[in-house]
């Protein structure tokens, strides 16, 4: 509260407090009753209705400047992007196709980028013919293999 | 009255002194509640870690979960939201009447929310005692029994049931502790001015303490209640 002439009202804390108890029971009740996965989100709904109650009234952000207002929501933000990424990574890992874990190393850089066929050629003069030809065959194998 | 001039008048409030390198009162108070809120979004980060590594594992484990959850009592963690959602309000009053200069209320809001921060630790600390006595502590190498299914990611969630509670009862400590060195200068009528800067930051930090408890409550003990239910 910037103006410390402002006062809210003893009766909206006091309303505030009724609706956290609200809250609070209905927060117990809904928990037996079976709504499958839609209770975790009844139950989030609930907690951050009675979250908002107590930052904008309790804490004064309501009559306080942007800036606070910044500094609160810069909180909210960073939080649900630290949880949905985190989530977000742990739920699409499935996604993959599972793969034994030989194969799960990192290619060599001359795996990934295959002789062209002139440098071969040339890497294979200074060699015998049969030398190149074998490793030609090995290259085209291992392309096939690909 | 009329003999008693000398004194002075409830209306007559002065200014509190601003530090040097504020313009005035106002500007000083935004940016100390400012300087709050961006210690508070750190605590939010922090807290925020520990319900990232909840996720995931209930995620992984909603059954295990929904069980150990059990193990919890429901009516003390209702009674103790009670507790703290009202230790919330009183400390909220107590801010309301250090604005309006009613110092010795401001102390005795002070002592009422102390009050209930304390009985809000003892029964805190009766509901640790029974997990110790049931085997349910994963700390300190003693023994985890646990007769149901899953006993590892039950190990895991009262793991993460002591680390968050266990953070959480440590800052309602330092909370509770921060209030009582309030206390005289209430009772000594510091607060007469308006001068409520200092309440409303340890107002800020009840408030946060009783935000993650709002959370904490539904996220620990009523997990699927009702799936978990005995048939």
């Amino acid at each position: 509260m910037s103006n410390t002439e402002e006062h809210t009202g003893l009766g909206t804390y006091f309303l505030v407090y009724a609706l956290l108890m609200v809250g609070l029971i209905a927060t117990v009740a809904v928990a037996y009753v079976p709504l499958g996965s839609w209770n975790l989100v009844v139950a989030l709904l609930i907690a951050f209705t009675k979250a908002t109650l107590v930052v904008l009234i309790f804490m004064h952000v309501l009559n306080s400047p942007r800036l606070t207002w910044i500094a609160v929501f810069a909180g909210l933000i960073w939080l649900s992007i630290m949880l949905s990424l985190m989530m977000a990574d742990y739920a699409t890992r499935t996604w993959l196709p599972t793969r034994a874990p030989a194969d799960m190393a990192i290619p060599s850089y001359r795996e990934l980028v295959p002789l062209s066929d002139d440098a071969v050629h040339a890497h294979g003069h200074g060699h015998g013919e049969a030398a190149h030809d074998e490793a030609a065959s090995e290259e085209a194998a291992h392309d096939n293999e690909e | 009255m009329s003999t008693t001039a000398t004194l002075p008048t409830h209306t007559a409030k002065k200014t509190p002194v601003v530090a040097h390198h504020f313009d005035d009162w106002t500007q000083q108070y935004d940016a100390c509640v400012l300087g709050m809120w961006t210690f508070l979004v750190t605590e939010v980060m922090f807290f925020g870690g520990a319900i990232a590594v909840y996720m995931i594992y209930r995620w992984q484990y909603p059954m295990a979960f929904a069980y150990a959850s059990q193990e919890l009592s429901a009516p003390l963690g209702t009674f103790n939201t009670f507790i703290l959602l009202t230790s919330s309000l009183t400390v909220a009053l107590g801010v309301r009447y250090a604005h309006t200069g009613e110092s010795r209320k401001v102390g005795w809001m002070l002592i009422s929310t102390i009050v209930l921060g304390a009985i809000f630790l003892g029964i805190k600390a009766y509901e640790y005692y029974t997990k110790f006595e049931h085997n349910l502590a994963p700390l300190l190498n003693l023994p985890f029994d646990y007769a149901g299914p899953d006993p590892g990611p039950t190990k895991i969630f009262f793991g993460l049931y002591f680390g968050m509670t266990g953070i959480h009862a440590l800052h309602m400590i330092i909370g509770v502790v921060l209030m009582a060195l309030y206390i005289p200068a209430a009772f000594r009528n510091e607060y007469r001015d308006g001068n409520s800067l200092g309440i409303e930051i340890i107002g800020l930090y009840w408030h946060f303490v009783d935000l993650v408890w709002i959370f904490l409550f539904p996220l620990l003990y009523l997990v699927d209640r009702s799936l978990a239910a005995p048939m």
